[in-house]
């Protein structure tokens, strides 16, 4: 099993009331006059040095994000932030999980920062290609009813760009080229790995499975581990209907965690920080957050009907709901050590992307904790699973 | 009353409302879907043959993959009007409905007698955004649609059921591909409504919170000879909330004595 410190870079100075101000969300629609540069950057430097600390004490890599518009996170470019992270992380990898291919006009950039990257780090990167979540459709202007098609162009782009010899001409139905050769050339051969992280979209994981492909499939936060499990099992079972079986390398999860000395103590340290990510820095109305066309008829009619996980409707998120769910990791090292086992034994899975600070969670609280799932956690799993 | 058989319009069977003895009239819808308009319908039957379709994607049958902007609705619609051999024609369209009335009249205007545009979208006007619809849950829709609230209250009073949901959610779909973005205009509309030789009559609420009537004066500086009429206490459903000021506005557009 590998083990990877994933990092969201809040912005935990944003104003976690606003609801006593009328609004449902920070996301996009809220004003960001709270924003202070100096704050900010102070939070850049705190956060490079947890992952820092994280490479320091043998994670297998560390990850970026994006989301735009929001104080969820402080990465709207994934890419410039994995610039800086190349200059201070020696060992591990860098996964950039992912950058919202639809979202640019001009893919071709993408597979530019990329080949990059790859060569800064002499191959260490792992690309992590997304669609996006639907508020980003409206942050972006792009016409969510075309976020699936061009997602999938903008893959086929970047992939020939890297592997077939150019110049070659590109024409898309959204993306045309008359010349498509970049340089430099990625370092890694054929191409960097690509990562697909997702919620769980069935037509995603069917064509990330496919034999030309075997792209890493990534179950991304906030679902309940049934569910993750559910959603890692079809990958097993489309690589089956396509002819092979699946590797632990090719399924993993990006989870929520925390360690302390007991479930208790845990439990008492994570609940303000993991309750404001799920109920504040994660709050959205159901408009926001899916713009038509992002999803399926049968998903959108499917989605309007639930009740969203945050903020609205049934009250509040608590961390036992979280952690009944088993959305999160939160408790002792034997606690945590179990559930992904149980996750191991029943799913297969392989790469474990550990959400290590989260919401508000503070400077000395998330450096423990890192320290405590790398001696705990990390080490053991790694010695019991080698591969 | 709805057609028993569709009209086959490049693949796509066309479903369509038609009633009445007259000349003919056509009225193209707004995103919401022709039902709403199903009342004026019946209404202008007195005096005409009219014609309300079903926006391709708004019914049972899904929207034909080369669907994706306005200007391909005007194609359609210009195709299937003379698979209706309509001639001599008065065109009268509502918000979406409007923004397809004004593509088909800049490309081919023959057989247009009359020329009805009702808060209509299509062009983009400086200092007047349009409202971002689709941040707006259903109720949030109904508030900002009137001016009266009362008018509001009453469609809130009548829950969608599972089907009406669905429908509601598929043809929101439909619009958001063909509006997204430019949003809710097309520039080269815009450059060309000059060309439009159409009698043309722009109706619109004044309290219209999704274009507001700023876009009307521009629409009338637009077209040349066109006329304007503003329903004060009137959002962006005038025939529903203003059904007679509307009505005498809409057939002395098209050339009829009340």
């Amino acid at each position: 099993m590998k083990f990877y410190m994933f990092h969201f870079m809040p912005y935990l100075h944003a104003p976690l009331d606003f609801r006593a101000k009328g609004r449902d969300t920070l996301w996009m629609l809220y004003p960001h006059d709270y924003f202070d540069p100096a704050k900010c950057h102070a939070l850049y430097n705190r956060y490079l040095g947890e992952m820092e600390l994280a490479d320091s004490l043998g994670y297998d890599g560390v990850c970026v994000n994006e989301h735009h518009q929001t104080p969820h996170s402080l990465m709207p470019a994934p890419n410039v932030m994995a610039g800086a992270v190349s200059a201070r992380i020696k060992n591990g990898k860098i996964l950039i999980l992912g950058r919202a291919l639809p979202l640019v006009d001009n893919p071709l950039a993408v597979a530019e920062e990329w080949a990059m990257l790859d060569n800064l780090t002499a191959g260490r990167i792992i690309t992590g290609m997304v669609r996006g979540i639907g508020i980003e459709y409206h942050a972006s202007g792009v016409n969510p009813g075309e976020s699936v098609g061009r997602y999938y162009e903008a893959h086929d782009l970047i992939k020939q760009a890297w592997t077939r010899p150019g110049p070659f001409r590109f024409d898309g139905k959204y993306y045309q080229y008359a010349y498509v050769n970049p340089f430099p050339r990625p370092f890694q051969s054929p191409h960097p790995p690509i990562w697909i992280p997702s919620g769980g979209n069935p037509d995603t994981i069917v064509w990330a499975a496919a034999p030309d492909r075997k792209y890493t499939y990534v179950q991304f936060f906030n679902a309940p581990y049934e569910s993750v499990k559910k959603t890692l099992l079809s990958y097993r079972d489309a690589a089956e209907s396509h002819g092979y079986d699946a590797k632990p390398d090719q399924l993993a999860w990006a989870v929520p965690t925390y360690v302390a000395d007991t479930d208790e103590q845990a439990i008492n340290q994570a609940r303000p920080h993991i309750e404001a990510l799920f109920n504040d820095f994660m709050a959205f109305s159901k408009e926001l957050l899916l713009p038509p066309g992002y999803t399926n008829l049968a998903a959108a009619i499917a989605i309007s009907k639930a009740t969203p996980v945050g903020g609205r409707g049934g009250g509040r998120t608590t961390i036992e709901d979280l952690l009944e769910k088993g959305i999160v990791h939160i408790g002792s090292a034997a606690t945590v050590r179990a559930r992904l086992e149980k996750a191991r034994g029943e799913i297969g899975l392989g790469h474990v992307l550990a959400l290590l600070q989260f919401g508000t969670l503070p400077a000395d609280l998330t450096r423990r904790n890192i320290e405590l799932y790398a001696s705990d956690v990390v080490q053991p799993l790694r010695a019991k699973y080698p591969d | 009353m709805w057609s028993d058989k569709a009209c086959d319009v490049f693949g796509y069977p066309l479903r369509y409302w038609r009633k009445g003895r007259g000349p003919a009239l056509v009225i193209l819808s707004g995103a919401g879907g022709p039902e709403i308009m199903v009342p004026l319908a019946e209404d202008l039957a007195q005096n005409f043959d009219v014609i309300l379709p079903e926006h391709p994607g708004f019914g049972a049958a899904d929207a034909p993959p080369w669907c994706e902007r306005v200007p391909d609705l005007a194609y359609f619609y210009a195709e299937a009007f003379e698979a209706l051999r309509l001639k001599d024609f008065a065109l009268v369209g509502h918000s979406l409905g409007g923004w397809i009335a004004a593509e088909i009249a800049v490309r081919d205007a023959h057989a247009l007698r009359a020329l009805v545009l009702v808060s209509a979208a299509g062009i983009s006007v400086p200092g007047a955004p349009p409202a971002d619809n689709f941040l707006w849950s259903r109720a949030e829709m109904l508030k900002r649609f009137f001016f009266d609230p009362a008018f509001a209250q009453q469609a809130l009073d009548k829950p969608f059921t599972d089907e009406q949901l669905g429908l509601n959610l598929k043809r929101l779909q439909c619009v958001a591909r063909l509006v997204w973005k430019p949003r809710w205009h097309n520039p080269e509309l815009q450059r060309w409504l000059h060309r439009i030789k159409t009698p043309t009559r722009i109706i619109w609420g004044k309290d219209d919170n999704l274009f507001p009537a700023a876009y009307a004066a521009a629409f009338q500086a637009a077209i040349p000879g066109a006329t304007l009429d503003i329903i004060k206490e009137c959002g962006h459903l005038p025939f529903i909330e203003q059904p007679d000021a509307f009505k005498r506005s809409l057939l002395s557009g098209c050339g009829v004595k009340p």
